[in-house]
């Protein structure tokens, strides 16, 4: 008989397995790495459609995220509220932080690099704007980790004949492909979101159509910030807060939509979702840190050879 | 002797075409014009003779070269220059700079392109403006630095992609001498224009396209008269037929 | 002025014949001359001032802080040829500090070879790798670029970190590298004092600026700076804009390279947490950016005024605001987008010129009388 190295979760100690059990551990990690991975979608979103309509990667974004964690936690803990009721309040602020974000620190630049085809000078400032983010909320609130305790969804297996998934990370997974149809359905369908993806295609021509690109500018940031803050929400019950939490999901984000399609929302989802199985499957055969190797090692070759993914729309190099 | 050979050429984006098995030649020394409606795939066929994109199907061949996948900076070194619709100044540097930049493209040596360049300015009655920012000169001047630009580089053949636009008749005119003048140093001239009475008075001879195809060519005179010109360019009823 | 008798003509015609006109730009030939001398003698002070800097400076840990100031001005300026030449932005040159430092550790510390000559090879790697970065994405939108930067540096940083043992080289992981300091000696490269290291560094710092003088006044430095603003018509000019850029990344990563072997011989330890990190590259680019990516004198003038901050910040408010320095230099660095994108150095150099302006117009007349 074979021991299986002891798993992660504490309640299940070292035993003896055969290549059945083995099987139903690669299984359970796929499925929680499905999960997972829908969660980096999530958070991947925001950033896809701030780039489809801006064409701009906000370096940001993880920061965003952060903040989003910080106003989630302080909710559920001001109020006791049920971490996912506290949407009411995180969304909201999270769309209105973001808009203003583009308002003054971001349209300046658009303004003043109007005929660039790609305003570089934009990638610069949102990696200022992460930097400070980040530090301030270092210098106000300091390093320490937060997590929100006695909540009702952390730590919470289902077992589903003999495979545990984690209740979070399914509430998560819902979330997910929820706020995914969501504004596709917003920008397929209405007025808004049409005049937004008009803007995206041609800004001169939506212009003329008496829609004001710098509106919608703020007003594309302002979705992206809040769909961040949906993230946000789904990660907070289980994942700890801490000043620089944001780095990793940013990096991790821009990896997710260049393999998606930088733009494409499907692309994101699906892109997560094959971020958090490589993540959860390749513990079984590697150290952790070799995975995080590979993921960037993918990055690199999708960005060489199919540069615009897998839902992408080429761009004019 | 014909330094540009366009055979069968023809341009597809996708499932629109754009260029239609066109067929035309220049001699060397020619000044040779093309006009047409506009979308008649004008600026299109000059990308693909400048090696912006290889065409489709069929031959282009310069100085006897067949050049179809050639990329512009290879072209340019053999003697093939354009100049762009929209003007492409490098706006924060001066006129001098952007002259001497087309000039690097025969010499290494950076006194030898300054030379280079206030040669070419002077030819182009240019000099004077030679330390002006390029991003605050006029339309005008725009135009007469890109083409400054391209000369510098010692073409043989050079691609003029409608530098009359958005000029006034009296600098329509100055434009005129310069490719005049241009011609008489050897340079054969190739020209999209609008301008009638630009083209007109430049072009030894002229092409006529429309939906990418050629619908005439001749002298001035005998495209001026041509029916098939006439109804493109003001519609069928106006044909005489 | 006597003794010094020309005829003005004979003069302005010996110049005018090397292309020398100033017909037009309102500045008397004379005065030009004399701007141009006080510029050289500008220079001059400055060179005096730094070579002589140590006779004056005696404490290690102010010698310490300058000779990092320089260091960052060396990478500011390296990064330069590729961030403000060829304008895109690499966000990960710290992957060649690594490669430098390990290259000529290893060599050093294994096989006993000198670090001079490690770092020449430490160089020629980063040459490839650089290369090898910007091969696929010089082609593509900036943003790809970047992107491909961080995830070259981040990915090599992992696995530095995950490594002990590369076939025979020791790299140790996360531990990093430590270097004993025995056989002191220019051969060495390992000094006891700070003062030698000060000066290497200020060699390197100028040899550096020299290249990029060079080459901004080269063929090179033409086509760079053409590419990088309109790489359409910079093509139909004649110009391979590709392998141009991919020309000054080769340099960039190289002399990059040599100061990450100058960081490990003076500090004598390295992990890749210190040098190969995202940090490290940001605090690079952001001071580039701040001080005036493409000018000559912009990253210098971003590390002189910079570094000090960031330093001093650390030192006072290191325990009470940790992070100050970095919420710093974002702030600065969103204020000079918007409000002056070329740089500090465009309003450091019309003042300097201003001036120098005065200045002239004071001695001449003084001159004349």
């Amino acid at each position: 008989m074979i021991v299986c190295p002891g798993r992660p979760l504490p309640f299940r100690a070292d035993h003896f397995c055969g290549l059945e059990t083995q099987m139903m551990y690669v299984i359970e990690d796929a499925i929680n790495g499905i999960l997972m991975g829908s969660i980096y979608g999530l958070t991947a979103l925001g950033l896809t459609i701030i780039f489809g309509v801006l064409k701009v990667v906000n370096f940001a974004h993880g920061s965003l995220l952060m903040v989003g964690m910080y106003v989630t936690f302080w909710t559920v803990s001001l109020t006791g509220l049920h971490p996912y009721v506290s949407l009411i309040f995180v969304i909201p602020i999270m769309y209105l932080f973001g808009y203003y974000l583009q308002d003054i620190v971001i349209k300046p630049i658009f303004k003043a690099e109007k005929n660039v085809r790609e305003p570089l000078t934009v990638i610069i400032v949102t990696t200022g704007v992460w930097y400070i983010l980040d530090n301030l909320t270092l210098l106000l609130f300091g390093p320490q980790y937060r997590s929100i305790q006695d909540n009702l969804l952390k730590g919470k297996m289902i077992e589903i004949s003999d495979i545990f998934i984690s209740v979070p990370k399914l509430w998560g997974f819902a979330t997910a492909i929820v706020t995914a149809f969501g504004v596709f359905y917003f920008f397929q369908y209405t007025r808004m979101g049409r005049a937004i993806r008009a803007t995206s295609l041609d800004r001169d021509a939506a212009s003329l159509s008496g829609i004001n690109q710098y509106k919608i500018y703020n007003m594309t940031f302002g979705i992206g910030t809040a769909v961040a803050g949906i993230a946000a929400v789904t990660l907070v019950p289980f994942y700890n807060i801490f000043p620089t939490v944001g780095v990793l999901f940013d990096i991790k984000g821009f990896i997710i939509v260049v393999l998606g399609g930088l733009g494409s929302i499907p692309g994101a989802i699906i892109g997560g979702i094959i971020v958090g199985l490589i993540e959860s499957i390749g513990p079984q055969f590697m150290t952790a840190t070799w995975t995080e190797g590979i993921v960037y090692g993918l990055f690199l070759l999708v960005l060489f050879v199919k540069p615009s993914g897998l839902f992408g729309v080429k761009y004019d190099w | 002797m014909k330094i540009l050979e366009v055979t069968d050429m023809v341009m597809k984006f996708g499932g629109l075409t754009a260029v239609d098995k066109l067929n035309l030649s220049i001699d060397q020394g020619e000044i040779l014009g093309l006009i047409g409606p506009n979308g008649a795939g004008k600026s299109t066929a000059f990308n693909c003779i400048a090696g912006v994109h290889p065409p489709t199907q069929g031959r282009i061949v310069f100085n006897g070269q067949t050049i179809n996948h050639q990329k512009p900076w290879n072209l340019c070194k053999k003697g093939l220059a354009r100049t762009f619709q929209i003007v492409k100044p490098f706006a924060a540097k001066s006129v001098l700079y952007n002259v001497m930049v087309g000039a690097f493209a025969t010499t290494d040596n950076t006194s030898k392109a300054e030379d280079k360049a206030l040669a070419v300015l002077k030819t182009l009655n240019f000099e004077g403006r030679k330390d002006t920012k390029a991003g605050n000169l006029t339309i005008a001047d725009r135009k007469r630095l890109e083409i400054a630009r391209a000369v510098a580089t010692e073409p043989k053949l050079l691609l003029l992609d409608e530098v009359m636009a958005g000029l006034r008749p009296a600098e329509v005119d100055e434009m005129v001498q310069i490719i005049q003048h241009l011609r008489q140093t050897g340079i054969t001239v190739f020209v999209i224009e609008h301008i009638m009475r630009a083209i007109m008075a430049l072009s030894d001879r002229i092409v006529v396209i429309h939906f990418g195809k050629k619908i005439a060519q001749g002298t001035p005179r005998e495209v001026a008269s041509n029916k098939n010109v006439i109804k493109a360019y003001l519609g069928d009823e106006y044909g005489i037929s | 002025m006597t003794g010094k008798e020309y005829s003005e003509s004979g003069r302005t015609m010996a110049l005018a014949d090397k292309g020398f006109s100033h017909a037009g730009t309102g500045i008397s030939l004379e005065k030009k001359i004399l701007k141009d001398t006080m510029n050289k003698v500008f220079l001059a002070l400055v060179a005096v001032l730094a070579f002589g800097l140590p006779l004056i400076v005696k404490s290690p840990t102010w010698l310490h802080m300058i000779i990092l100031m320089y260091f960052y001005a060396y990478l500011t300026t390296s990064w330069n040829m590729v961030g403000g030449f060829a304008g895109v932005l690499p966000l990960g040159h710290a992957v060649f500090i690594g490669i430098g430092a390990y290259t000529s550790t290893i060599l050093s510390l294994q096989y006993g070879i000198s670090p001079w000559i490690g770092m020449i090879l430490g160089g020629i790697i980063s040459i490839f790798v650089g290369v090898l970065i910007g091969l696929p994405t010089f082609k593509m939108r900036g943003a790809y670029f970047a992107l491909a930067t961080i995830a070259f540096a981040e990915g090599f940083r992992v696995m530095v970190e995950n490594i002990d043992y590369l076939g025979p080289l020791k790299i140790n992981g996360p531990r990093g590298l430590q270097i004993p300091p025995l056989n002191t000696g220019l051969s060495n490269f390992m000094f006891t004092g700070k003062e030698p290291y000060y000066y290497i560094i200020l060699i390197m710092l100028i040899a550096v600026l020299a290249v990029t003088w060079f080459i901004s006044r080269s063929k090179l430095g033409y086509y760079l700076n053409a590419g990088g603003e309109e790489p359409e018509a910079a093509m139909a000019l004649g110009i391979n804009v590709s392998r141009a850029k991919l020309f000054a990344m080769a340099m960039s990563s190289f002399l990059t390279a040599l100061a990450g072997t100058f960081y490990a011989q003076f500090s004598l330890f390295i992990h890749p947490k210190s040098i190969i990190s995202l940090d490290t590259s940001f605090e690079i680019a952001f001071i580039a950016l701040i001080g005036g990516r493409g000018s000559i004198a912009g990253p210098v003038l971003g590390a002189l005024l910079l570094r000090p901050v960031s330093d001093l910040s650390r030192i006072y408010f290191g325990d009470t605001l940790p992070g100050l320095h970095l919420i710093i230099y974002g702030v600065v660095l969103i204020l000079v987008m918007i409000y002056q994108p070329r740089g500090i150095q465009e309003s450091l150099t019309k003042i300097y010129d201003t001036v120098v302006d005065r200045l002239a117009d004071r001695l001449k007349k003084d001159g004349d009388a």
